[in-house]
């Protein structure tokens, strides 16, 4: 059984071991991945590799198949994965491998930042690759939820709607976040029903999990519990994906699913209900 | 020379660009050769961007330190 959260400890130790893929997920690799990485560190741009324009969607299993190839890994081995952005975009790639039946992975414990913070080594030096033949076996959709999935189950008891947005979104007081002027929605609020539990309540000053206790109770305490279907969103997916690590791989729900389409996709639809 | 601060933060949340186009945005290309910036991080992954972007952005970095969750870069443009 792989560990779904490893430690930066715990990786700096297997650096270079044979079967252990380390790979940053960035959304501006630019800034991150280019200038400086954990040694061996392969890199996963989030918006060119994990995403299909224009179509908007995640990678289909072809794509996936030969990002994983191009990337030199193997069905059996173990990926350990962080990322720029309170490794949030890690999250959205760790979601989609297990889409893809990728169970070896894990994510890093406070992410790029918690490594930097550490003074532990970087790199600028790209890590050699040998292609491989990566087939993707099984595919899991039921981590994901679209739009109708949503619609459907609005105000429904046995579901669990989660926004993981701030609450200055959640209650539309702004349309995206001040980091994102342009990715603004055409409506603020969220979806009826939802509760407001912000990823960032889920982790410390470092970016790390808080303790499981802390987290069942942050969530039991707002109705979010095991026996529900959980949906969780954000605006395009990647905070939800953090979140669906938390409450699917580290508090062991067992009904987790992300709405990637999220409030990018639900506050510009003609018609979608909305709360304030 | 006094040195100028910057909130990196703010920076970001001003113009919504990716670090390295922020910094070379909102500071490099508005400064003159010889003035000092104190570049105010919130976090390390950004303080080591801007560490490490001084050869591609054409400064140097003359001091760095970390004090209470507040992560400074002193840099000079060449």
């Amino acid at each position: 059984m792989t560990m779904p959260l490893v430690e930066a400890e715990w990786l700096r130790e297997r650096l270079g071991s044979r079967g252990l893929k380390v790979v940053e997920v960035d959304y501006d690799p630019a800034s991150a991945y280019n200038i400086g990485h954990i040694p061996g560190a392969l890199l996963i741009d989030w918006k060119k590799d994990l995403n299909k324009y224009p179509e908007r969607d995640i990678v289909g299993p072809e794509e996936f198949e030969d990002l994983m190839s191009r990337l030199g890994v193997e069905p059996g081995d173990h990926v350990v994965l962080y990322g720029d952005y309170n490794n949030w975009f890690a999250a959205f790639a760790y979601w989609v491998m297990k889409i893809y039946g990728h169970d070896k992975v894990s994510l890093l414990n406070g992410g790029r930042s918690r490594w930097i913070r550490l003074g532990y080594p970087m790199t600028r030096d790209p890590p050699e690759v040998e292609r491989t033949s990566y087939r993707v076996n099984r595919i899991d959709l039921t981590l994901r939820a679209y739009f109708l999935d949503v619609l459907k189950r609005l105000r429904d008891p046995g579901v669990a709607l989660v926004d993981v947005r701030s609450p200055d979104e959640y209650h539309g007081r702004i349309t995206a976040p001040p980091e994102y002027p342009n990715e603004a929605a055409q409506r603020g609020g969220h979806i009826p029903g939802a509760v407001n539990i912000p990823w960032a309540s889920t982790v410390d000053e470092e970016g790390r999990f808080k303790p499981l206790e802390e987290l069942r109770r942050i969530y039991e305490s707002a109705g979010v519990t095991p026996d529900k279907e959980v949906i969780v969103y954000c605006r395009i997916g990647e905070r939800a994906a953090h979140t669906f690590f938390v409450l699917k791989e580290l508090l062991g729900y067992p009904r987790v699913r992300v709405y990637d389409g999220s409030w990018s996709e639900w506050g510009n639809m003609v018609g979608a209900p909305i709360e304030r | 020379m006094e040195a100028k601060i910057v909130d990196f933060r703010k920076i970001e949340e001003k113009c919504g660009l990716p670090k390295i186009e922020a910094l070379q945005t909102y500071i490099i290309s508005r400064a003159r050769p010889g003035e000092v910036y104190e570049v105010i991080a919130r976090d390390p992954d950004t303080w080591y961007a801007v560490k490490e972007l001084g050869g591609e952005l054409g400064y140097e970095v003359i001091d760095e330190r970390v004090e209470d969750g507040v992560y400074v870069v002193i840099i000079r443009i060449l």
